[in-house]
């Protein structure tokens, strides 16, 4: 007899068998499937992440997001304070923000030269004065160095001082109505901080500079508000400019203090003891540029570049927040992309850049958040790249000229 | 083949092809995610070169531009004494500087329009070369030579075992010949390149001005030659012989490297001046400590017995005083 079919338990085995074999498969190609989702999902992630190195670097170059040179809207940076007399980051140096007079290459010259390239053997590019020289106490922190450079080609000198120290030493008589023959440089110093704020002086000066002028710059410094405002007591010809050199730590608000207060110190500083504490910064128009309806006021910026930010302490009542306070302000927030889908990581971009213990830094950070885990992940760097007179120079001074071509009139050259 | 093989057959095959094309596809994701990670490490090794050109305008204003007999010491690309163009070891005289007009006098090394060209690689060791490989304190610890006590009485680490080193070291102990080395390969190092980091990375400095360079920037396996036809100049004239050897004399081997490379350019200005003519107080104001006190340009003490400290320079070489990208390639450089 031939049988036919199959048994009951050869059925049920069969079946048993059948399912591993197809719930193996299944497994395996599950399997394989995640892999390559996930191989997917990284790929993505890492995409997304090459695009904000790309993006950073390309910020950290052509310092478009502070200042967008196709994009009229996007250039408040260029904003110029006619009442205070004081420009920004990007303040074209016209003939209102940095007039040209004088003989050019000779210490009468004013404005800006772009081609000018500071040889250290000629004597206008020197610090003409005493650092070592003790005065203390007095204004007269370079010694009686203010007959040699100073603001004014003529200032009349004509106080007397008496050191600080004790009633014993002798008092200095002054000079009366001089000549000065040093002119430019005092001239320079002054035209770049007030044209383009704390972080621009400090980089348009070559790093040996000591940062102080002889002689106040008169009603350039309007910033002082009446009798009783230490500034006001500044326009004088004689004693160091306050500006410069006077730290602040009167209260918050709009301070104009060049010099942190490190130390208690009340003199003429270079740039390392001036931001070994403290930091210059370029404050954008907008932390976050893309969604900021209501972007800060010119008031608001230019008094944001001509204040030192203590960057010594987390946060204190007299410094407006410290740390805090200063990457709440400087550092801009930026998506990489916008619009994206959910099954994207959101990733971002931040840049940040500022003078800080001598280093004038580009900061990037990528950051990303895994829309899987919500984990959030950040890849930060700085970069070596253009400086802000590099940017400067990259641009045309017509609101919508883009980049300036060789020979072309720039934000330096107008 | 029976039915049910036949089914079997096709179901083996099919889940096969299924694991095949995922694992294509994921190969083919690998592979484009590697590639794009390439366009980056190329962008990254270009900034690099930014950072070496730069270091390279500031140390050959001062250092490395005379002969190998006449280590002349520079004084800056425009000269510090005379501003002249230099670097260069003397400065001009009375009579010279006034028959000569410094914005347009050469440079005697390395005139306005020069342009030098430096492909990078890694030695096989470098100068002065130490490895990180732990070994034994030598320094003897027993007490017996006064004069080769270490510096700590208690060092750490202490010695396993007696290392029994002499107890005179002197420059024998770098030329003992062990595996042929000497002290002179020691100080001279290994400048033969590591085969696998040739034709990575270089970059290329032109001089537009008194103090004012364009550099070039690149990360690619072009050497640094602008083009092909520059590198065959350079082999007719006898300036490099075989430049054109390491592309295998064909341009189109030179024009796949070229277009696969990074190139930035960058206008940059030196500047004489170093950094921080200002003092930090290391003692922390007013209280002396072991570092000197008191120094040369003692500035602004407060009180008669105050004393500020040392200046903060950060480097001797000068420092560079802006970088700007150049928006579009240039067409000379």
């Amino acid at each position: 007899m031939i049988r036919r079919g199959f048994t009951l338990i050869e059925a049920l085995l069969a079946v048993a068998l059948s399912m591993t074999v197809v719930l193996t498969a299944v497994a395996g190609v599950r399997l394989a499937a995640q892999s390559v989702t996930a191989a997917n999902r990284n790929a993505v992630e890492n995409g997304l992440i090459r695009a904000g190195y790309f993006m950073a670097v390309d910020e950290a170059d052509f310092w478009r997001d502070y200042d967008d040179p196709f994009d009229a809207t996007r250039q408040r940076l260029r904003g110029y304070d006619a009442a205070r007399r004081r420009g920004l980051p990007f303040t074209p140096f016209d003939a209102t923000v940095m007039p040209r007079s004088g003989t050019p290459g000779a210490e009468d010259e004013r404005g800006w030269d772009p081609e000018y390239q500071w040889p250290a053997s000629d004597a206008r590019t020197w610090f003409h004065g005493n650092l070592v020289e003790h005065a203390t106490r007095t204004q007269h922190r370079f010694g009686h160095h203010e007959i040699f450079a100073h603001v004014k080609e003529e200032p009349t000198l004509a106080r007397t001082f008496v050191d600080g120290l004790g009633a014993a030493t002798p008092a200095y008589a002054g000079y009366g109505q001089v000549r000065t023959p040093h002119t430019w440089a005092a001239n320079q110093l002054t035209a770049l901080k007030n044209a383009l704020g704390y972080y621009g002086v400090t980089e348009y000066m070559p790093a040996n500079t000591i940062y102080g002028v002889h002689g106040a710059p008169g009603a350039d410094n309007a910033y002082g508000s009446g009798p009783g405002d230490p500034l006001a007591a500044d326009d004088t010809d004689q004693g160091l400019a306050h500006e410069w050199c006077l730290p602040s730590g009167s209260g918050g608000g709009v301070q104009w203090r060049f010099a942190n207060d490190d130390g208690d110190t009340a003199w003429p500083r270079g740039i390392y003891r001036l931001v070994r504490d403290s930091t210059f910064p370029v404050i954008p128009a907008s932390a976050t540029p893309a969604a900021d309806t209501t972007p800060w006021t010119l008031q608001t910026l230019v008094a944001a570049h001509g204040r030192s930010w203590a960057t010594d302490r987390v946060a204190a009542s007299w410094q407006t927040g410290g740390i805090p306070d200063l990457l709440a302000k400087a550092q801009m927030a930026i998506a990489v992309v916008p619009l994206r889908p959910a099954s994207w990581p959101a990733v971002s971009r931040a840049t940040m850049r500022y003078l800080n213990n001598c280093r004038f830094t580009a900061l990037n950070k990528i950051r990303w958040i895994s829309p899987v885990t919500g984990a959030r992940s950040e890849l930060s760097f700085t970069l070596v790249a253009t400086s802000l007179r590099g940017a400067r120079q990259q641009r045309s001074p017509t609101p919508t000229g883009g980049w300036a071509r060789p020979g072309q009139p720039t934000l330096d050259a107008p | 083949m029976t039915g049910r093989g036949g089914s079997v057959l096709i179901v083996v095959a099919g889940m096969n092809a299924l694991l095949a094309t995922l694992a294509i596809a994921f190969l083919v994701r690998m592979r484009s995610d590697v590639e794009e990670s390439a366009l980056v490490v190329r962008d990254a090794q270009a900034r690099i070169m930014l950072v070496a050109a730069c270091d390279y305008v500031l140390e050959a204003g001062r250092l490395g531009l005379g002969t190998a007999t006449d280590h002349a010491e520079g004084y800056g690309w425009i000269d510090v004494r005379d501003g002249f163009m230099g670097p260069k070891a003397m400065a001009y005289d009375a009579a010279e500087r006034t028959a000569r007009d410094p914005t347009t006098y050469p440079s005697p090394r390395f005139p306005v329009g020069t342009v030098a060209r430096f492909p990078m690689h890694v030695w096989q060791r470098t100068r002065y070369a130490t490895s990180l490989a732990a070994a034994l304190n030598p320094i003897r610890t027993d007490g017996g030579v006064a004069a080769m006590l270490p510096y700590l009485t208690a060092p750490d680490p202490q010695p396993a075992v007696d290392n029994g080193w002499p107890a005179a070291i002197d420059a024998t102990r770098f030329d003992d010949g062990v595996g042929g080395a000497t002290r002179r390969d020691y100080l001279h190092g290994d400048p033969r390149p590591t085969t696998t980091s040739t034709g990575m990375s270089w970059f290329r400095v032109k001089r537009t001005g008194p103090a004012r360079f364009l550099l070039t920037c690149g990360a690619g396996a072009t050497l640094g030659w602008k083009d092909y036809a520059e590198a065959e100049a350079a082999e007719l004239s006898g300036v490099m012989p075989g430049a054109t050897q390491a592309f295998g004399g064909d341009p189109r081997v030179f024009a796949d490297a070229a277009a696969n490379e990074a190139r930035l350019w960058y206008a940059i200005e030196w500047s004489p001046a170093v950094g921080g003519a200002t003092y930090q107080c290391i003692d922390n104001e007013q209280s002396p400590d072991h570092y000197q006190w008191r120094p040369f340009n003692p500035v602004h003490e407060r009180y008669p017995d105050g004393h500020q400290s040392q200046p903060h320079a950060r480097n001797f070489l000068g420092t560079i005083r802006w970088i700007q990208r150049i928006v579009e390639p240039p067409s000379d450089y």
